[in-house]
């Protein structure tokens, strides 16, 4: 006869949440955008961030970075991005820790209302969508560039960036 | 294979079916799932995991804490379970709820060391009267292997961790390359080794036994076998310390755990110092220079201060003489320990622990 053990993994913490409405187009809008502080990061975000206010007539109204990527946006730095933005990118997601907590912070930001596309890499893209899950998000709006970020030139940067630019604006209006 | 009759209490969902509970049985089992650590483990049989509830078994559905990233719901029978697999003794358990309740509290960062690329492991620090009651080893060797008590409670963690938080490595635990302090991490604080107040009560928390959970890296190894002053002795402290490539060095500002052993903390108290003068002694003597820390780093995650410091200006390994947590535990020898966190501070909890016969 066979015999049983207990489940040591036990049941999970179900949560259910909906992305923010997205606008059709983003022209006209303010941009935020929240750098997660890992290296490199800026450079990405200035790149996106620039190639899409030329490309659809947005403006990039507010740009702030996080004191650390491995703990979630500070309260009033959050806050103030709700007043000074209507989409937000953030990023990039290139290790567990930072992309854990840009992920929190990306469902923080769509809860209050504001449409997030977050950048990760290809390696951190399982991980991103594990932890949106985790919270409820099952359509997070991710853009993936390629691993890694850190250690890489100029050039390289301005490349990365400018190959996610649709991407990233997908993940910030309607489908 | 006939199933027997399902034990009463369980729903399905809680149970495992075993064809038996042969030793290797168990380890395929959970190997095949990417669940477990590697090693044997014991199974947690309904019976067993009731001895481990012990008068809590009246309450098996008790949430104790939700763990990310997989929020799986910790109940104390999922608790339980996990301790009965890392084969600690029946009794430990109290001590290991405390632990989960710290793990899945606001305070610890959890959401960030499971999932992190730095080889971080909670290191649960067991102090007070409970040490001696539960057979924790604070003396020599505390580190290391040899206490069924230091050996399965830290194991308990991991396999907790691994199983409800989904910590498995390469998929919630993205560590680069890992940790031995990962597969158990657990030491007491040696009460009669400490020439000062204990750790606890250097906190305010006054009651018998008391329970630290700190995200740090594994312990490093400080060798003083020389030094008869604490300055001369904590220089080689400050120098371990002040090390470009510890994160502590990319943002100023975390806790950095010091394990004196007792000769070490002999030493210092000789000097007439107490534990306050060995936080700031290594706050002004753990430094490296502006310039140093500028080309190693982008300075984008430095407080404002420390951006507009002069190249020659010596800068502290982190903002606050506090932040430097000094704890004593070991046996005899005159080897200590810097052990690193894993973020800004606070990186660490204690709590007050109430349990036992004490």
């Amino acid at each position: 006869m066979s015999t049983f053990i207990v489940n040591p993994l036990g049941d999970v913490s179900l949560e259910s949440h909906g992305v923010a409405p997205r606008p059709r187009s983003l022209a006209g809008l303010r941009i935020g955008v929240l750098d997660n502080s890992k290296a490199n990061a800026r450079q990405i975000l200035v790149t996106v961030g620039a190639e899409i206010a030329a490309k659809t007539g947005a403006i990039v109204s507010h740009a702030v970075c996080k004191p650390t990527a491995s703990r979630p946006c500070p309260e009033p730095m959050f806050e103030e991005m709700l007043v000074k933005a209507d989409v937000i990118v953030m990023g990039v997601g290139d290790c567990g820790s930072c992309t854990t907590w840009s992920v929190h912070d990306m469902a923080a930001f769509e809860d209050a209302g504001r449409p997030v596309s977050l950048i990760v890499t290809d390696v951190f893209k399982d991980m991103a969508t594990a932890v949106a899950e985790s919270l409820g998000y099952h359509d997070a709006p991710l853009a993936v560039t390629s691993h890694p970020i850190g250690g890489l030139a100029r050039d390289e940067l301005e490349v990365k960036g400018v190959a996610i630019v649709a991407e990233v604006e997908a993940g910030l209006v309607a489908r | 294979m006939v199933t027997p009759p399902l034990p009463s209490g369980y729903r399905v969902s809680e149970l495992l079916e075993l064809p038996d509970l042969d030793g290797e049985t168990l380890l395929a089992f959970f190997d095949e799932r990417g669940w477990g650590d590697g090693l044997p483990l014991i199974a947690p049989t309904p019976t067993r995991v009731e001895a481990m509830m012990g008068p809590l078994a009246s309450k098996p559905n008790d949430v104790l804490a939700v763990l990310p990233l997989r929020r799986g719901i910790v109940t104390r029978r999922i608790a339980a379970a996990n301790a009965v697999l890392a084969g600690c003794p029946n009794g430990l358990l109290p001590i290991f709820e405390a632990v989960v309740r710290i793990l899945g509290g606001g305070k610890f960062n959890l959401s960030g060391v499971n999932p992190t690329t730095h080889p971080v492991a909670p290191l649960v620090i067991v102090h007070g009267a409970v040490v001696a009651e539960f057979g924790f080893n604070a003396g020599l060797g505390s580190f290391g292997p040899g206490s069924r008590a230091n050996a399965t409670l830290g194991r308990a963690v991991r396999l907790l961790l691994i199983h409800a938080a989904g910590a498995r490595p390469g998929v919630g635990d993205r560590s680069t390359q890992g940790q031995p302090a990962k597969y158990t991490y657990c030491v007491a604080e040696n009460q009669s080794g400490t020439p000062w107040e204990t750790y606890p009560a250097s906190l305010g928390i006054t009651s018998p036994s008391a329970i630290t959970v700190a995200a740090v890296e594994n312990p490093h190894n400080v060798h003083d076998m020389e030094s008869d002053t604490p300055e001369r002795l904590l220089d080689k402290f400050a120098s371990s310390v002040a090390s470009l490539g510890s994160n502590h060095a990319s943002a100023i500002g975390y806790e950095i755990f010091i394990a004196l052993c007792p000769e070490h903390a002999a030493t210092i108290a000789a000097g007439k110092w107490g534990r306050v003068d060995v936080q700031w002694y290594l706050y002004e003597r753990a430094r490296l220079p502006a310039a140093v820390l500028k080309e190693a780093f982008h300075s984008r995650m430095w407080p404002r201060w420390l951006r507009r410091a002069a190249d020659g200006d010596l800068i502290p390994m982190t903002d606050r003489p506090e932040n430097y947590k000094i704890f004593v535990t070991g046996g005899e020898g005159k080897h200590s320990a810097v052990l690193p966190s894993f973020s800004l501070a606070p990186s660490s909890v204690t709590e007050p622990l109430e349990v036992g016969g004490v």
